[in-house]
């Protein structure tokens, strides 16, 4: 057998590779009583407390502080507070649970979930869109979820991050 | 004679024609209260002269301090024309001076209601800014300049000789103008856009050059580098050492422990057994030692009991010690047991001393490892130094350059040459700096004239390095038109610096930069504010107040300039020291709930959703907790300027129970100091005058400082810019209210002027309502207008 011979029968029996995964990984965890799904790729690391976090002069509320993260400095939101809460009140931060460092389009910020989480493998084909939910979360962020998996809405990591930058930035201004 | 508007109305900015309809308008006013008064120029249309019998000074003084300001200003613009000819090209420094005394003739008789000159002067400007925007030639805009300042000399002589002015020479300007700049406009035709002489294909003068790359601070960078990679090899070496030591120790020790069991059980079988005969390994009994002392005792106790009995004789003795005839020792088992026992304390000891050695050992190599990381580390930051003789350099030539140009003896003094500066902050502040020195000294030059017996003028640039900071003091001795502060401040905040400006005892004016050695490595003091640690740059500090002796600074808490909620350690219990802040003229101090110590650490910027007001970055201290970098007086600037200030309570002045309200006229005319005085005096306020802005700061900064101030732009040394921004950055000063009084109205001038904190901006010449009426708000408001 040849070189040439020896490829063509080394393709026949090569398994076929699809281009896309046919599934992917992803975190899930409950926001009291509501699941939802945060999408493995744009988690950069996984922190356990207890967590060194400063607070910042004229920060939301749902912001628990800024802490250093691999010679960055970035900020930590309790994604609780923020969807569950708001308005300004004066509730205490809370820095229980599991921090998780996401990254997307060159932000990265530090999110405070409930914990445990699970991991499950999503089939990328049972993702639809979003519909018309009586789903809490639905109900009032709908932009920040970009579709859903068995009734569980998938968070969109890019869209939530943007919107939290924006927010923390904006802050200052109406402090 | 063309009674037609200037038929370059077209090219009039809005604030041009805005200040010809108040010419206009002031013709017709007539001031409520006023007796009728012989007039000065055109009719009785001035807002700032006071006829009245009050004893003020006469008419006749107004118009002799205004004659001798206006003979001034033509002799700088014929002194800067002569420049212009020489230079022959658009982008001559005297076309600045030239354009800056058009502009005050302007202001002052347009005050005065000479309209013939004050419309002059502005062709005069327009004509310098047609030259800049390349509408017009040099030679054309020479030429006009020429006839429109025989035509200012000539209404001036009309002024002194007759008493009002002459309409002659303008109307004779206009007519020149329109000759020569329609001649001008074919000239273009032909030849094309004519570009003015400019640094485009030549080297532009205030290029940096490249800073040669210092080999020194290489090559000790490279040294200490490898010193310190040198170090790895016996580190690893005294790591084994120790581990080999610690696995000696343990060996030592377990069969210390073994022997201990085995000579237990042998040497004390019933005592094992009437424990309830638990194995020879394992016995919950004292330890051994105490065993044999027990048994030692015992043993002694029945030998002493053996010898008082009438018996005791070796003979009759059941128990006779065994004799020995040889005196050779029995080796029992026992005493085996009891030697290896004591060898392997020994061991346990020696294996103990020598891992103490060797962690010693360790502990030194750490330390010297730690001491060259650090020596690599200032090496780094050190390559990006330069020495400070390389900007000096650069001013020399200038200086030179400038020397030789106006034909005048300049004394440049310098020092510090070997100071190194950052390469990045020396970037930032080498071209404004050289820039305002050329600038500077060249209006200075042509704005006074030299006399025989003048001593020379003096220029010094002295550098030095103190602590982590780098000082700067640039000073002139001769007086300098402003505006240092807004070349500077800029560059100034972007490498994190202070300007700060003083008169100079022997003439002239001193400013004193300050910045940091190098960008990125803050020197600061580490305080808490409950369980946070926050620092304060050591620069913004000028002392903690151990004694608690400035009782009269302003006090602040640094948890309620951050907006930080109170915690139990800053409520209750006994606080540290307060810190006063450096560089304040007021007295302003900062309380915190505990004063750590000082710190040396790299800042990081924050991203730009993080920024806050009066926070400059974070540092983060060996346990990874994240420290914020605190700028105070921006801090202490921003959190106090929301809060509102005491009301002026004009009925209890009225009443004569209080002191008349203080206000500060900063103006370099002395006939717009005159006047102001004279209108605020009539009713009732004191009025204090400054020259120019280092004046107007001296009386900020007294124990009895004014209310409101009234500012001029353009003053020499310090102009009204410059003092703004040090009003702005310094927090001790927000009680005095600026208002801006100036013939420069247009809106760029008045966004700045808002920008930099000023109440209010009116331009000149403005009626005694709207001054009065302005002030008054002032000083019963605490929100701008």
């Amino acid at each position: 057998m040849n070189d040439e011979e020896f490829r063509d029968q080394a393709r026949q029996g090569a398994p076929v590779v699809s281009e896309q995964p046919s599934c992917a990984k992803y975190l899930q965890y409950t926001l009291s009583g509501n699941s939802c799904l945060i999408p493995l790729n744009d988690l950069a690391e996984t922190l356990p407390p207890p967590y060194r976090l400063a607070r910042l002069p004229g920060m939301p509320v749902w912001m628990a502080g800024i802490m250093a993260w691999r010679g960055e400095t970035i900020a930590v939101v309790n994604l609780d507070l923020y969807f569950l809460a708001p308005q300004e009140t004066d509730l205490a931060r809370e820095t229980d649970g599991t921090l998780l460092v996401l990254h997307s389009q060159s932000q990265i910020l530090g999110l405070l979930v409930p914990a445990p989480a699970t991991t499950i493998a999503v089939e990328l084909d049972g993702v639809v869109p979003l519909t018309a939910s009586t789903h809490m979360l639905l109900t009032k962020h709908a932009e920040m979820f970009e579709g859903m998996y068995a009734d569980i809405p998938i968070l969109n990591i890019s869209v939530l991050l943007t919107n939290l930058v924006q927010q923390i930035g904006m802050a200052t201004l109406h402090g | 004679m063309d009674e037609t508007p200037f038929s370059y109305s077209d090219e009039l900015s809005a604030e041009d024609l805005a200040i010809i309809q108040t010419f206009d308008e002031m013709n017709d006013l007539v001031i409520a209260g006023n007796a009728s008064t012989p007039s000065v120029g055109t009719a009785e249309n001035t807002a700032w002269i006071d006829n009245s019998s009050a004893g003020i000074e006469s008419a006749d003084d107004m118009l002799m301090l205004f004659v001798n300001e206006a003979e001034e200003d033509l002799g700088t613009m014929r002194r800067a024309l002569q420049e212009l000819e020489q230079d022959n090209h658009a982008s001559s420094p005297s076309l600045v001076t030239l354009g800056r005394a058009a502009h005050k003739l302007k202001g002052t008789a347009g005050a005065m209601g000479c309209e013939m000159m004050s419309t002059i002067a502005l062709h005069v400007e327009e004509e310098i800014q047609l030259l800049k925007d390349e509408k017009i030639t040099v030679l054309t805009c020479l030429s006009v300049l020429v006839h429109a300042i025989k035509a200012l000399e000539a209404t001036l002589q009309s002024l002194v000789d007759d008493g009002q002015e002459s309409k002659q020479p303008l109307q004779e300007l206009l007519q020149d103008l329109k000759a020569l700049n329609s001649a001008d406009e074919q000239a273009l035709a032909i030849t094309g856009k004519q570009k003015a002489v400019s640094s485009e294909t030549s080297e532009p003068v205030f290029a940096p050059p490249a800073p040669p790359p210092d080999l020194r601070h290489l090559h000790s960078l490279i040294s200490h580098a490898e010193h310190l990679v040198e170090l790895y090899t016996p580190l690893q070496g005294i790591q084994k050492q120790i581990t080999k030591s610690l696995m000696e120790l343990q060996a030592a020790h377990g069969r210390l422990h073994y022997l201990e069991s085995v000579l237990s059980t042998v040497a004390f079988p019933g005592l094992a057994n009437a424990e309830g005969g638990q194995p020879s390994g394992e016995h919950t009994g004292p330890s051994l030692v105490a065993r044999i002392l027990q048994r030692t005792g015992r043993q002694s106790q029945a030998r002493s009991r053996s010898a008082s009995s009438p018996s005791g004789s070796l003979g009759a003795s059941t128990e006779s010690p065994l004799w020995d005839e040889m005196e050779v020792d029995r080796f029992t088992e026992q005493k085996i047991l009891l030697q290896s026992f004591s060898e392997a304390v020994a061991d346990v000891a020696t294996a103990s001393s020598q891992f103490k050695t060797v962690y010693a050992q360790l502990e030194t190599l750490l330390e010297q490892q730690t001491r060259q990381a650090v020596v690599v580390r200032n090496d780094a930051l050190r390559l990006r130094s330069a020495p400070f003789g390389v900007l000096l350099a650069r001013v020399q030539h200038i200086v030179q350059t400038l020397a030789q140009k106006h034909k005048r003896p300049i004394q440049l003094e310098t020092a510090g040459e070997a100071t190194e500066i950052d390469q990045n902050i020396m970037e930032f502040l080498a071209e404004p700096l050289l820039k305002l020195i050329n600038a500077n000294v060249s209006d200075s030059l042509l704005s006074v004239p030299l006399s025989p017996h003048q001593e020379p003028d003096r220029i010094w640039l002295q550098a030095q390095g103190l602590g982590n900071e780098i000082v700067i003091d640039l000073g002139f001795s001769m007086p300098i038109p402003g505006g240092a502060l807004e070349a500077l401040r800029g560059p100034i905040q972007q490498v994190q610096g202070t300007i700060v400006p003083r008169r100079n005892p022997a003439g002239g004016i001193i400013y004193q930069l300050r910045f940091p050695r190098t960008l990125g490595l803050v020197q600061g003091l580490l305080v808490q504010i409950g369980n946070q640690g926050l620092i304060l740059p050591l620069s913004h500090i000028e002392l903690i107040d151990y004694k608690r002796q400035e009782t009269q600074a302003q006090l602040y808490h640094l948890a309620a300039l951050l907006s930080f909620p109170p915690t139990a350690s800053n409520t209750t219990g006994t606080l540290p020291p307060p810190i006063l802040l450096a560089g304040s003229q007021r007295r302003v101090a900062i309380q915190v709930d505990e004063i750590m110590g000082e710190v040396e650490l790299i800042m990081r910027p924050l991203d730009s959703h993080l920024q806050r007001p009066g926070i400059v970055g974070t540092a983060v201290d060996g346990n990874g907790n994240v420290l914020l970098i605190v700028d105070l007086p921006t801090l202490v600037r921003y959190t106090i300027a929301k809060k509102p200030l005491p009301a002026f309570n004009s009925a209890a002045q009225a009443e004569g129970k209080q002191q008349p309200t203080r206000l500060l006229v900063a103006d370099d005319s002395v006939y717009i100091r005159h006047s102001l005085r004279q209108t605020f005096e009539r009713v009732g306020y004191e009025v204090i005058e400054a020259r120019d802005g280092i004046e107007a700061l001296e009386y900020l900064s007294s124990d009895n400082p004014p209310s409101v101030m009234l500012l001029d732009i353009e003053m020499p040394n310090l102009n009204g810019y410059d003092l703004l921004n040090i009003l702005h950055a310094q927090p001790g000063f927000v009680d005095c209210k600026t208002i801006l009084l100036t013939s420069r109205s247009s809106a760029p001038h008045r966004q700045r002027a808002m920008e930099l904190g000023a109440y209010a901006f009116l331009g000149k010449p403005c009626s005694q309502d709207v001054l009065l009426d302005t002030v008054y708000k002032a000083l019963n408001t605490s929100t701008s207008v």
